[in-house]
């Protein structure tokens, strides 16, 4: 690999940054460089995520925050930018090395770390390009090859680690093929076991003296307040008397420029919210009947939006937890049920017209849920979201969008493919609704695109949305299976958009994760464009997850997929009734 | 005499001109040493804010540049975060009034098919790029061209994604 346009500077060299042999010898390390014109800065992303920024005429460089002095400045030449070659270099672990006739990047192991941790002894490693070494393992010793990599770390190092009593590292080959192998010598009753750290980038060997090595300690699962029993729905929504609940948790995180309260209530509890007006920055909500076992809270809020958050116990019959805030100016409050509790999200969005107060229920049991009409409450106040009226032309029928289909097949696993899932349960759900006297119309009946094959994007999005509101229907469902790039994510989200899909996710999602049993990634606000494109109330749900183990296994299963359709069609009940039954003309 | 007055006239000249162009400077707000940049955590909604030291910047677009740059690239590879396909990087950006336009590389189509990870990575961008003063919305671009949606995705981008669409 050779450079084009290089020209000698001081004791490096200039390279620009559209040089063919820099842009090569980037990618091959895993990074990747961009400027433009005008730009002050030139950036490379490294493989290991860290930034590395040089700045025109500054001869200080930024490597993930540590700033280096570089041999000299970037400067601008024949409209590209020259940098500083082997600074740069250095920055992603490739040693410039000179054998007299031409200078060599050589790339580098660049870390061993040694953690003793009670009785095991953890040996880390990191290079310049993600490396699997070849591995000796003997009684005594571990021997890895790093076969490509040359090394400036220290030759032999003496410890005390447990199990571990020695480490040696040895250079070979030539500097164009370079190994450096690496010599662990343990005692010869040591388990030796490769495991999987937290950074992927780095290899890790774990030595335990007495054979048994720990499970690998392993990022903490997000925070679930409340352990939830999966439990089976009632045929009927029950309200259960207010008074035995218990806020057991605040769970409090910043989201920007505000914050998202979550509170975990075990128990059946009415609530109430009021904002105070003169100023309208003060607001607060009542989950009355219950008491508060978590620690109370009286704490100044450090987000634009939020500037204060208490919570604690109103000695009033019957006895109340109150939750305040002063917002910072008339922010727009959301309150938000889940399975396990109450949401209370403030995302920092100014509002013209608040309204001043609302009420609901939470709880096992509970209705929670108002219905997609504001109601009048015994107060007068309104429901507990301001929902824009809608009116639907075809107030009996219900769209059913079965996720991707055709061209498109959405996610997949080993054995499934997202399209054929979503278009089993939309067919399950349909044949639900139509027995409860619902009109239905699928987006698609069979695996093929709506719009057309091969479509765009949006074409094909647009094409959903088109067959809901050109119908004039009451509700539209958009059915999808989530993915990740790795197993970890699991659970179940139900997604709007508008105010007003609001209570129809919330009752939708209320009925469908106790059913199911997943983990409840909540109600979640997105602007997905087959729910912004609606003129309905609509819902996407991610039923589970195709990416996690658990949640693969329980898609396998027609009964689960039976579960789902059930799920939703007992949250179109909570929210709209039945179309022979409540529904009055015109709604 | 008169030469040391048009002497003293052109160095008052002199410092009034040079206070103009550091006021002008400051007055884009942008002018500083770090930056917050944020991470979606993988619970898929909490925004983790961070704060990263860059090089003396002094336009708007070479800050937008940057934060775009270090929010896809996204935190250190030991924090569990939801992070963009492998590869995607920040090609350019432009700023338009007050909607960043940021044209990703194309690996950014290569994800696995789930909102999950879509909504988490321009949710991180989003958040990063509206925090700094005079930005409040973010326009998409893959390989130089618009889009409405990512292949096979879920979010709308024909529009300027703004913090209020999550």
């Amino acid at each position: 690999m050779s450079f084009q346009h290089i020209e000698p500077n001081k004791d490096d060299f200039g390279v620009p940054v559209g040089d063919p042999g820099l842009q090569k010898l980037l990618s091959r390390m895993g990074a990747s460089i961009a400027w433009q014109p005008g730009q002050q800065y030139v950036l490379i992303t490294a493989a290991d995520h860290r930034v590395i920024s040089f700045t025109i005429g500054d001869p200080r460089f930024n490597a993930g925050s540590v700033f280096t002095q570089a041999s000299f400045a970037p400067y601008t030449s024949r409209g590209d930018v020259y940098l500083p070659l082997e600074s740069l270099a250095r920055s992603i672990n490739l040693a410039p090395l000179n054998d007299g006739n031409e200078v060599i990047l050589q790339p580098q192991l660049t870390l061993l770390d040694v953690r003793s941790d009670g009785d095991k002894t953890t040996v880390s490693f990191r290079g310049a390009v993600l490396a699997s070494p070849r591995v000796r393992a003997e009684a005594d010793r571990l021997v890895l090859e790093f076969t490509g990599l040359g090394s400036a770390l220290q030759a032999s190092r003496k410890l005390s680690s447990a199990g571990v009593s020695e480490i040696n590292v040895a250079v070979s080959g030539t500097m164009r093929n370079p190994t450096t192998t690496v010599n662990i010598v343990h005692a010869r009753n040591v388990a030796v076991e490769r495991v999987a750290g937290s950074d992927p980038s780095e290899v890790q060997y774990a030595f335990s003296p007495h054979g048994e090595i720990a499970t690998p300690h392993l990022p903490p699962a997000p925070p679930v307040l409340v352990p939830r029993a999966a439990s089976t729905p009632q045929s009927e929504p029950t309200l259960t008397p207010a008074g035995a609940a218990s806020v057991t948790a605040v769970d409090v995180t910043p989201n920007g420029s505000g914050i998202t309260v979550r509170l975990a209530i075990t128990g059946s509890a009415n609530y109430e919210w009021h904002r105070l007006p003169q100023p309208d920055t003060r607001w607060y909500l009542d989950i009355k009947g219950a008491s508060l076992t978590a620690a109370a809270r009286d704490e100044p809020e450090d987000t634009d939006a939020v500037k204060s958050l208490r919570v604690r116990q109103l000695a009033n019959a019957p006895p109340t937890v109150r939750v305040a805030l002063t917002l910072d100016s008339k922010k727009r409050v959301d309150i938000i049920p889940f399975a396990g509790g109450l949401t209370v999200n403030v995302p920092g969005e100014d509002i013209a017209d608040a309204t001043r107060s609302g009420n609901g229920t939470i709880g096992s049991g509970a209705r929670a849920y108002t219905p997609a009409l504001p109601l009048a409450s015994p107060s007068g106040a309104k429901s507990t979201v301001n929902i824009a009226p809608y009116r639907a032309p075809n107030p009996h029928l219900i769209v059913i969008d079965p996720g991707h289909g055709g061209s498109d097949p959405g996610a997949h696993n080993a054995t499934t493919v997202e399209k054929d899932l979503n278009l089993d349960v939309s067919q399950r759900l349909r044949s639900l609704l139509v027995a409860r006297g619902w009109i239905v119309q699928m987006t698609r009946t069979a695996d093929a695109d709506v719009y057309g094959r091969n479509a765009s994007d949006r074409n094909e999005l647009q094409a959903r949305c088109d067959i809901a509101n050109a119908a004039g229907a009451r509700i539209f469902i958009s059915m999808h299976t989530n993915s990740y790039v790795n197993s970890s994510p699991s659970g179940t989200t139900t997604y709007y958009y508008k105010s007003q899909d609001l209570p129809l996710a919330q009752a939708i999602h209320h009925r469908l994760v106790p059913l199911l049993g997943t983990k409840d990634d909540g109600v979640v606000k997105n602007r997905f464009y087959v729910i912004a494109h609606t003129t309905m109330p609509a819902v996407l749900i991610e039923t589970a997850f195709l990416s996690n183990p658990n949640d693969a296994e329980l898609l396998r299963s027609a009964d689960f997929l039976q579960r789902i359709a059930q799920g939703v069609a007992d949250g179109v009940r909570d929210y709209a009734g039945s179309p022979a039954g409540t529904l009055r003309p015109g709604r | 005499m008169r030469s040391s007055r048009v002497f003293f006239l052109l160095l008052l000249l002199a410092v009034v001109a040079a206070a103009w162009w550091w006021s002008s400077q400051k007055k884009q707000g942008i002018v500083g040493d770090t930056v917050t940049v944020y991470y979606t955590k993988t619970d898929g909604t909490t925004e983790v804010p961070w704060t990263i030291s860059m090089g003396p910047a002094r336009d708007l677009k070479s800050v937008v540049f940057y934060a775009a740059t270090q929010a896809v690239a996204g935190p250190a590879a030991n924090i569990d975060a939801i992070r963009f396909p492998t590869g995607t990087h920040v090609r350019g950006v432009n700023v338009e009034g007050t909607i960043a336009d940021v044209d990703l590389s194309g690996q950014v189509k290569s994800a696995s098919g789930g909102s999950f990870g879509e909504s988490g990575e321009f949710k991180s961008l989003v958040w990063t790029l509206t925090k700094i003063p005079g930005i409040d919305g973010v326009r998409v671009l893959v390989d130089g061209m618009r889009l409405d949606a990512l292949p096979g995705g879920h979010l709308e981008l024909d529009r300027p994604l703004k913090r209020s669409d999550w």
